[in-house]
């Protein structure tokens, strides 16, 4: 019996990478889920490996920028297992180029899926959460939601846009119990970074090294051990703040 | 088999308040501690860990450099290695600058910075020897926000964060982390001292000015302390964890210096549009 034993959790944008990485230790924890995911085979990948760990998952389709979509989700949620404890806003998009050279919907695109995301999500599993007499939620954003960055305009705008969003959902979550925390991941090497990168792998240990003091690249998996963490009881006193799993990246 | 089983951890002013706590919650999953504190009366309050095994007790004054051997001794002899510091132990001067002598300042970055830094620098050879370890340094929300009433304590807690940054980037290639933890309005003994005849009734007071509508426990601050010594929390370094309960609702306008960039402007990091 995990730590996250009856805890009913939402989380989006789990066919791969971080997303991936939380759903296996959040089963681990014995949490029961229900995922969403953009690429078909991959999220069924992800529902088949959650199932053979013995988990209570159900896999939705979600277009997070789709309000009965969002409504869809929570329904599946409540019938499956009674009620809802975590949100997980992980789905998220990017592009990264230089200004004069982003289209022109750029920004736009990201903040549909960075921000309106989150918000309808937040917004929608509410009242529920209300009635229930608390939650989490756990908005997933990047360092680069921290800072600027060459490349990032749209990016590190789009996630500046969501960790406002999220501090200002803790100030008023207070009163009905709900808890939001901000998670900032550094460099993860996801699977598909992992494939970018290895077409240039001479590159990668040196840039680690002047980047990260820990010297290492973030795996998935470090950022579903935090997110285990936050919605344990353990934590029921941190909301409003932001968490980077780095590995230093931003002590700089 | 907890989280820290097998670990080795000093915490000092771990006889009361926050720094029992983290004790408390330490010891729950598995570690050997030592703590420290300024008396030998204090021991008497955590007599239980003492009792079971969990912990030793060292009287020590953190803010002096050459009382430090007595705490790191004491761990080598009992468990032969030391993988955790946590420098809880501090202390806060709270009146107006027409009140305060050169000599409060002088004293709050003895025992907010002094301390820490004398820490750091004992344990360090040490955890390098260990390949690794953890050093969690209590500082305050007042350390990162100010409040006008904590002239000698909030720059003390200030320049302690800036230390723990600078540690972080220095112990990367050592693999040891070092992180803040931040604590806002919290009910520890300090608290319940300065709260008055009815200290329940004021505690109680001061819950709506927190977004959760209570003032937090220091069980609250040793369980977030336990787990970022833990290998859970093992990609993380170098930050600050802030108990940001009360600011998050307040009203606050600071100016950002513009950081580092996070990525280098390398072609691998262009993402075109789909």
């Amino acid at each position: 019996m995990g730590v996250l034993s009856g805890k009913a959790v939402i989380l989006t944008g789990a066919s791969s990478g971080i997303g991936k990485g939380t759903a296996l230790k959040l089963a681990e924890a014995s949490a029961r889920i229900v995922f969403t995911g953009r690429d078909g085979p991959r999220s069924d990948e992800t529902l088949a490996t959650l199932r053979a760990m013995g988990a209570a998952v159900e896999l939705v389709r979600l277009d997070v920028t789709s309000e009965a979509d969002w409504a869809r989700v929570i329904d599946t949620c409540l019938s499956r297992f009674g009620r809802v404890d975590v949100l997980i806003n992980n789905a998220g998009d990017a592009v990264m180029d230089r200004i004069e050279k982003l289209p022109a919907n750029a920004m736009n695109d990201l903040i549909g899926v960075n921000v309106d995301g989150p918000f309808l999500g937040m917004r929608a599993v509410w009242p529920h959460m209300k009635k229930q007499g608390g939650g989490l939620i756990i908005n997933v954003n990047s360092v680069a939601g921290q800072r600027g960055n060459v490349n990032g305009s749209a990016y590190c705008g789009s996630k500046a846009a969501q960790l406002s969003l999220s501090l200002t959902a803790a100030a008023e979550g207070g009163k009905d119990n709900i808890r939001v925390v901000s998670l900032h991941p550094g460099f993860t090497l996801t699977e598909g970074l992992e494939e970018t990168l290895c077409t240039q792998p001479q590159m990668l240990q040196p840039m680690i090294d002047s980047m990260i003091p820990i010297k290492l690249p973030g795996r998935p998996a470090d950022m579903g051990d935090a997110v285990v963490f936050l919605c344990s009881d353990d934590a029921r006193n941190l909301t409003g703040i932001e968490i980077n799993v780095d590995g230093g990246m931003t002590a700089r | 088999m907890g989280t820290l089983s097998g670990k080795v951890a000093i915490v000092t002013g771990g006889t009361a308040g926050i720094g029992r706590a983290c004790a408390i919650a330490m010891a729950r999953e598995g570690a050997k501690l030592v703590l420290t504190g300024r008396s030998a009366e204090r021991a008497e309050k955590i007599k239980p860990l003492i009792d079971s095994g969990a912990a030793i007790y060292v009287q020590q004054d953190t803010t002096v450099e050459t009382e430090w051997p007595k705490a790191i001794d004491a761990a080598l002899k009992a468990h032969g290695k030391i993988d955790i510091l946590v420098n809880n132990a501090g202390a806060i001067a709270v009146k107006p600058l027409e009140a305060m002598a050169h000599a409060d300042l002088t004293r709050m970055l003895a025992a907010n910075l002094d301390s820490v830094f004398c820490g750091m620098r004992a344990v360090w050879p040490h955890l390098i020897r260990n390949n690794g370890g953890v050093i969690v340094n209590m500082s305050a929300l007042m350390g990162e926000r100010t409040a006008g009433i904590g002239m000698a304590y909030t720059p003390a807690k200030a320049a302690q964060q800036s230390l723990t940054k600078t540690a972080a980037l220095e112990g990367g290639r050592h693999n040891i982390r070092v992180v803040s933890v931040l604590p806002g309005l919290i009910w520890s003994d300090g608290w319940v001292r300065m709260a008055g005849a009815e200290p329940e009734k004021t505690k109680a007071g001061l819950g709506p000015t927190i977004p959760m509508g209570r003032v937090g426990e220091t069980s609250e601050i040793g369980e977030v302390v336990a787990w970022l010594c833990s290998d859970d929390a093992r990609y993380i370094t170098g930050i600050d964890i802030f108990d940001r309960r009360r600011q998050s609702s307040g009203m606050k306008t600071y100016v950002r210096p513009l950081p580092p960039p996070y990525l280098p402007d390398l072609p691998i990091f262009l993402t075109p549009a789909r």
